[in-house]
């Protein structure tokens, strides 16, 4: 391979593009030409520079759009309403059927809305349906009363309902606040396990992000470093993985199960954040980047 | 003293359905299926959004729209292709007439004057996340992000769009290439044109 072809592949090679044999070729060249070597140097800085461009959403603007696409859907639902008109008196259905139709429009609207809007705290619950006959029917719904508190941190019912916030409320920020107020309680069991349960199984990848900057202080413990683990072999979220790279690093944590983590993650690992995270580690650790 | 809001009750068993599930259940007007299909997908939509368009009041829009759209067409989705690439083929269409709207205006989205006169960054309202932890991050200059973003805005829509998919997503050629509807080959000259752009554009700073 010449200089021209090296520059040519660079860019493909840096993006992890290239066949295994062009790659090759260009790994041996770059060993062997100074020059394409610098070139390659700077085209990973230009990466760098433009990767640490990217944004996250904040979960405030995520909550919004959830909040307005909820609020447009409900609109979806409705406008179909004018169009059943329409269909009904095209149909000759008499004023007192359409009113009917319309009536079971509405209440399936309603119900519609209901579920789109509202938190399953919120939501009644059909408890009972009883048929009256004449073409009426009585439902006894069952609700979820909201109510509010507010107490000290460390009251025993505002922590437990923090706990329960954190695992099982439905919108990601209040799981993330809960977890902001839980973090100063690390030496707390449950609080830990609430941490570690958060950072293995939330959907959420901002949840799931605070939750592992959350135990940062822990990453030297086995069964949270066993956690850490597995979330850099098998996160889905790329920026997790590559957060993770850096907690395991943490304080006094050991390296030795690290190294072998690492270098088994270049091995499939495509996320280019990813790959530099753990590259600059092994490297520290004057570790081979891969196994063979 | 602290205030706890919407404590709720678990979610059900939707978090724990497969993908295909949720999606045949909310084909058949399970709108919590729905939901739970949006909240699977939706930080990656909006995350796009942001990185494209620079602006949160656009990604918000941009955001509305995609899932409006794929709750119209949600009954013509056919398993066909993965609903990951169905979402982001709408998602990018979507962005796509937004940057060719923008570029025709020619408009600058990121800052917005207050009424009581002061400049305020639209851009607060998006966290990065990565700021704190990148010390590289801290010595850029001023000058060299401006110059990216000018030089992102320059670019044709199409190449931006291919260029932060790779570098702000991490998708592979031939995942852009699925999410474009067009071929990895020429998903590749694109990302090779945006990148010699860029080089040719910044060479002086790296």
């Amino acid at each position: 391979m010449n200089c021209l072809d090296c520059e040519k592949d660079l860019v493909f090679y840096l993006y992890g593009e290239l066949s295994a044999e062009t790659e090759e070729a260009v790994e041996a060249h770059l060993d062997a030409c100074p020059a394409c070597r610098a070139s390659e140097s700077r085209l990973s800085a230009l990466h760098r520079a433009v990767e640490a461009e990217r944004m996250e959403p904040s979960l405030e603007l995520l909550s919004s759009c959830r909040q307005g696409l909820a609020a447009a859907l409900r609109n979806e639902v409705r406008q179909p309403a004018a169009g059943w008109r329409q269909w009904f008196a095209s149909a000759g259905l008499s004023a007192w059927s359409w009113r009917l139709a319309g009536c079971a429009a509405l209440i399936a609207v309603g119900f519609f809305a209901a579920r789109l809007d509202r938190s399953p705290a919120d939501f009644s619950a059909v408890h009972q349906i009883e048929p009256l006959g004449n073409g009426r029917v009585r439902i006894v719904l069952q609700d979820a009363v909201s109510r509010e508190l507010s107490g000290k941190l460390d009251e025993q019912r505002v922590h437990s309902l923090l706990l329960s916030a954190a695992r099982t409320a439905p919108d990601p920020a209040v799981r993330v606040d809960s977890l902001d107020l839980l973090r100063g309680r690390l030496g707390d069991l449950e609080v830990r396990n609430t941490l570690l349960a958060a950072l293995r199984d939330d959907p959420d990848d901002g949840v799931r992000m605070r939750a592992l900057d959350s135990l940062r202080p822990l990453a030297a413990q086995s069964d949270v470093r066993a956690v850490l683990l597995a979330v850099l072999r098998g996160d889905r979220n790329a920026m997790v993985r590559a957060h993770a790279v850096n907690v395991l690093t943490h304080g006094d944590a050991p390296a030795s199960d690290l190294a072998g983590a690492l270098q088994e993650l270049m091995q499939r690992e495509e996320n280019l954040d990813v790959r530099r995270e753990g590259q600059r580690v092994l490297r520290s650790m004057n570790a081979s980047l891969e196994t063979f | 003293m602290v205030k706890v809001d919407t404590i709720a009750l678990p979610g059900g068993a939707y978090e724990f359905m497969d993908e295909a599930s949720l999606i045949r259940a909310a084909q058949h007007g399970d709108q919590e299926a729905f939901a739970t299909l949006v909240r699977a997908h939706d930080q990656g939509v909006l995350r796009i959004a942001l990185n494209l368009l620079r602006s949160p009041e656009d990604a918000r829009d941009v955001y509305q729209e995609a899932f409006l759209r794929v709750h119209r067409s949600l009954q013509h989705f056919r398993f066909d292709c993965s609903f990951s690439t169905w979402l982001h083929r709408i998602v990018t269409n979507i962005c796509l007439d937004h940057l060719r709207r923008r570029k025709v205006r020619r408009e600058a989205p990121s800052v917005t004057v207050a009424a009581s006169g002061q400049e305020f960054d639209q851009l607060d309202s998006a966290v990065e996340l990565r700021a704190e932890s990148d010390p590289q991050r801290k010595v850029l200059s001023g000058e060299l992000r401006g110059r990216i973003q000018a030089v992102l805005g320059e670019l044709t829509p199409r190449e931006r769009l291919v260029f932060e998919m790779r570098h702000f997503e991490g998708m592979r050629l031939r995942a852009i290439g699925e999410a474009l509807g067009t071929s990895e080959e020429a998903a590749k000259n694109c990302l090779f044109r945006a990148t010699q752009k860029m080089r040719a554009a910044l060479g002086e700073f790296v």
